[in-house]
């Protein structure tokens, strides 16, 4: 394994961390689809954020980008809410208009924005070595991606752990939430924000697709395998962890893109988890249910 | 000793319409509950029972008048409410066990940023043994039964420490002995001077059960003591049937998007 | 030549192609869609259009060239898999559909990045455009691929046509369709595979990451302009077939250009000003009817204001200042200025001398008005035991709505009373 394999597993692991926590929250609210809506809506943000700061180095860029994430989220609800457009399709023609916008301005400005259109779907983490923060004096430092994926990473938990019981009852019940006089929409706001500040961190390396199977996989993957929403937590990220590694390694031998392989992971282990969990599984299900009957 | 008790009602309804779907589904409530009863709300089904509960709580917008608890606005007093859902409200797969449960009873206490410590533990594991579940403390929710569901959801309430409880079909699908034993430790709260409010579904029952009673039909037909407002005439306008003027006007309201009251035109539809 | 110009008078036969292969692609899939929306399932396209790129890979590995006949056939097989595998996970496990389906599509969506990218590597000639599914590029509806699009376009829309009936019935009510002996599951089998079918044809045009909104936003469009099933689908055709040709306009003027997301920004507009301005339901039109019906509130009050005046002194057609008027209803001086004249422009008050009189139309007017009120405080307080102090503001809006047919049976109701429950009169005609 050389410094290239341990620097690009490492962004894919920090990135599969932070969007199996938020992925666990999603999946409880029946949010998957918003977490993928935000992750394409966000790419005209991206782009305008470059065009309008010149480079992709500025917070800026992540900040503007992620506000896009979060108007997504009320355009959504304004679609359904005042518009009384069917939750599905407000969903639906949000993003695709969205991301539709942000893949023609990537062509109109081909040449002033550094990003393939492809590669929106996929990401290039195979490049991920290549863009290191070099300080002035020469030193160093590593791969940008590593930084910005660990400094998301750093605030996806510290939110967690600082909102963890607000976060809790509001995706288990909102109704008794509201009862105590938590506010249900201020943490389902807070909740799409870091939704939307990791899809735009991981966006370049990941791309848009590969943040959908990360969000939504480990933590599906976790929920067969636990009962305890602690312990789903951190299986999730295991699985994450675990998906990038093995994802790594085969789209190494078979010469493709490291993104797609990753996901392509994670729909196994999610498979694996489907049929042999071992108190949700369905082999163990069914053998339970064969002793039983004797 | 108490020579002068409070008489503050712990519950005042005034002039409340609710809308549902723009269509007002309560007409024009008055009404109040003294402290310590045990009250009954009763009704056909779309009558608008949980609707009022949800409304008082402040879950629904009032199209019209106000709800005041322990004569105060409902955002006053919120540490002193409890709150026990209907038992689908909720996604029993959920990874939790029953004392993670009974613990979301105490946050409203804690505060933000806080987590529960030992005396919340130690409260929440009082409660459940008040309505019998001690030996479930952490087992999974998604293997409980149905009356094992409804006193975790019980003693979460309890864990509140509130002075008046909200309950929303309590005795919905759960066996008998458990709808004895909740009923048991309902009566002994209101001994203690809790009001208790609950929702019902079942006439016969409600006879022993409650010593007040609200019975909704889209509007107030009759509330007070059980003797006096639990009589044949008042069960047989509350159970005889829809008015059909109304639903037809509230239809109407719903369709054309109309205001439910002058002052209140929706901001944005 | 002008190349607006030069395109739509498709006097190229390549034009013309291109235009007809975008508009049938883009149509049946709005057809199909409309299902699907009325269905609640929209999401579920999505998940099939991320889903057909692994098949359409599969179908070039296996044939080794970029054969329309095995491409289809290879997403048809995938398109369905997907399918299957949400239901399996939905019926089989604790996970929730929407969760189910957004790990199918990204799953399958994912393989098929890494096929493509693999075959992509191979330096395999035969490969290259293949990308081309990712964001459509409808300038490659060309010669025989055509023919085998269209035939597929054509097969859809004339099953569709057939089963018209069945569709709809199964979207409004499965239950009753069930009841009433038809075959349900078979109907379902169908739609789907037609959608799937859209799917893997609609993707030429709009690639696989958009696809969903040419299922999907058609429909929505439609939806907004009328309540009937029928009208819906031709409008969401029309729109679809709109958004296609301005794709191949698109694909014609910039060829390097992928044709599927400005095809999206064309639905997505004409959603967008659907959602607004379409007549009933849309967002501008509702609020313009709020308006209106603030409008007519303020109207009658003052009819009713003066009508109130007239009952104290018996007589409805005095003159009255607008300080009397303000006695009985209070309101901004100016605003009651412009509801007088507005009163005054539709015929219900006249103007002497800086006075405002009641003209008959407005007294026959005012007294419905007051009528309704007092009919609606007595229902109130005799049909539902509310307080009377409480029913003056419900019966002040109700007064405004009341229609005719409501208004007799509310008389019914009440036995044609005479009297309101603080003793005032109750007029009738």
């Amino acid at each position: 394994m050389t410094l290239n394999d341990i620097q690009i597993i490492t962004t894919a692991a920090l990135v599969a961390t932070s969007c199996a926590l938020l992925g666990c929250f999603l999946i409880l609210r029946k949010m998957a689809m918003v977490g993928d809506a935000i992750s394409h809506a966000v790419l005209p943000g991206i782009v305008i954020a470059f065009l309008v700061s010149g480079s992709r180095d500025s917070v800026t860029m992540l900040g503007g980008a992620g506000l896009i994430g979060i108007l997504t989220t009320f355009l959504i609800e304004f679609f359904h809410k005042k518009a009384r457009l069917q939750t599905d399709a407000s969903i639906g023609v949000t993003f695709t208009w969205l991301f539709a916008v942000g893949v023609v301005l990537i062509s109109l400005f081909a040449g002033k924005v550094d990003l393939d259109q492809d590669c929106v779907l996929y990401g290039e983490i195979a490049y991920v070595p290549l863009d290191l923060i070099i300080l002035p004096e020469g030193m160093i430092l590593g791969p940008k991606a590593i930084y910005v994926t660990g400094a998301i990473l750093a605030v996806i938990l510290l939110f967690i752990t600082l909102g963890y019981k607000e976060l809790f009852l509001t995706t288990f019940d909102p109704a008794f939430a509201t009862a105590l006089g938590i506010s249900t929409s201020l943490w389902h706001y807070l909740l799409m924000g870091a939704v939307s500040a990791t899809t735009v961190a991981s966006f370049e390396s990941v791309g848009a697709i590969l943040v959908v199977a990360l969000l939504i996989g480990p933590a599906a993957t976790a929920y067969l395998l636990t009962d305890n929403f602690k312990v789903m937590l951190v299986l999730a990220a295991g699985v994450g962890v675990m998906a990038s590694t093995i994802g790594y390694y085969i789209a190494y031998w078979l010469d493709g893109s490291i993104a797609g392989a990753i996901a392509m992971v994670t729909g196994i282990l999610f498979a694996l988890a489907v049929f042999f969990a071992p108190a949700h599984g369905l082999v163990f299900r069914k053998t339970r249910a064969i002793a039983e009957s004797r | 000793m108490n020579t002068t008790q409070d008489i503050t009602p712990a519950l005042e309804v005034h002039d409340v319409t609710v809308a549902f779907d723009r269509k007002p589904v309560l007409w024009n409530i008055d009404l109040t509950i003294p402290q310590g009863k045990l009250a009954g709300v009763m009704g056909p089904n779309g009558a608008g029972k949980s609707t009022l509960i949800k409304a008082v709580m402040g879950l629904l917008p009032l199209s019209s008048g106000f709800v005041k608890i322990f004569d105060q606005p409902i955002d006053a007093v919120r540490n002193r409410i409890s709150y026990v859902p209907q038992r689908e409200s909720v996604d029993w797969d959920f990874p939790a066990s029953v004392l993670d449960v009974v613990l979301m009873g105490r946050y409203g206490k804690l505060g933000l940023f806080k987590r529960p410590g030992k005396a919340d533990r130690e409260k929440a594991m009082e409660c459940l043994r008040q309505v019998g579940m001690e030996a479930f403390a952490n087992r999974q929710i998604s293997q409980l039964s149905g009356g094992q569901q409804q006193r975790t959801f019980l003693a979460r309430a309890l864990a509140q420490e509130a002075d008046i409880y909200f309950m929303d079909e309590p005795f919905a699908g759960v066996d008998a002995a458990t709808e004895k034993a909740i009923i048991q430790l309902l009566t002994t709260m209101t001994e203690a001077r809790k009001t208790v409010i609950v929702v019902h579904h079942d006439l016969q029952s409600a006879q022993q059960y409650f010593d007040w009673v609200i019975l909704l039909n889209t509007r107030l037909v009759a509330h007070g003591p059980l003797e006096t407002a639990f009589t044949q005439q008042h069960l047989q306008e509350t159970y005889g049937g829809k008015l059909t003027l109304l639903s037809d006007v509230g239809e109407l309201i719903r369709r054309e998007n109309f205001p439910n009251r002058e002052g209140t035109v929706p901001k944005m539809i | 030549m002008n190349p607006l110009i030069q395109f739509f008078s498709f006097q190229d036969p390549n034009i013309r192609f291109v235009a007809i292969g975008a508009v049938l692609l883009t149509a049946s899939s709005a057809i199909v869609g409309s299902f699907t929306f009325l269905n609640k399932k929209s999401l579920i396209g999505d998940a099939i259009a991320h889903a057909v790129l692994p098949g359409i890979c599969l179908g070039f590995l296996l044939s080794g060239t970029k054969n329309p006949v095995f491409l289809i056939s290879g997403a048809f097989v995938t398109g369905w898999l997907s399918l299957v595998a949400v239901e399996f996970i939905v019926s089989r496990t604790r996970i929730k559909e929407d969760t189910a389906i957004g790990l199918v599509l990204s799953v399958f969506f994912g393989i098929g990045i890494l096929m493509l990218t693999v075959i992509q590597k191979s330096g395999n000639a035969a490969q290259s455009g293949l990308d081309n599914f990712l964001f459509g590029k409808a300038a490659a509806l060309v010669g025989e691929d055509l023919m085998v699009f269209g035939t597929v376009a054509v097969i859809l829309l004339v099953t569709v046509y057939l089963l018209f009936k069945e569709f709809t019935l199964l979207a409004f009510d499965k239950d009753y369709a069930r009841a009433i002996g038809l075959p349900v599951r078979w109907i379902s089998v169908t739609l789907t595979s037609l959608i799937v079918l859209a799917v893997v044809i609609g993707i030429q045009a709009v690639g696989v990451v958009l696809m969903a909104a040419i299922l999907i936003t058609p429909a929505a469009a439609a939806r907004f302009w009328t309540d009937r099933i029928r009208v819906m689908i031709m409008l969401a055709c029309i729109f679809g077939a709109v958004s296609g040709l301005s794709g191949a306009y698109i694909s014609f003027v910039a060829p390097a250009m992928p044709t599927g997301p400005w095809i999206v920004i064309v639905i997505s507009t004409i959603a967008f000003v659907s959602f607004f301005f379409a007549p009933r339901r849309g967002v501008v039109s509702r609020f313009i009817r709020q308006r209106t019906i603030r409008r007519t509130i303020h109207n009658e009050n003052i009819l009713k204001a003066l009508y109130h005046l007239g009952e104290n002194d018996k007589n409805f057609l005095a003159p009255r200042t607008p300080d009397e008027i303000l006695s009985k209803r209070s309101l901004d001086r100016d605003h009651l200025n412009r509801v007088l004249y507005r009163l005054k422009r539709q015929g219900y008050v006249e103007l002497s001398k800086s006075r405002w009189q009641l003209t008959d139309n407005g007294k026959t007017r005012a007294q419905r008005v007051v009528k309704i009120h007092r009919l609606w405080e007595l229902y109130l307080t005799t049909q539902l035991n509310i307080a009377p102090d409480h029913v003056h503001d419900d019966a002040d809006t109700i007064e405004h709505l009341l229609t005719p047919e409501l208004e007799a049976e509310l008389e019914k109701v009440l036995d044609y009373p005479r009297e309101d429950p603080h003793r005032a009169e109750i007029p009738y005609p």
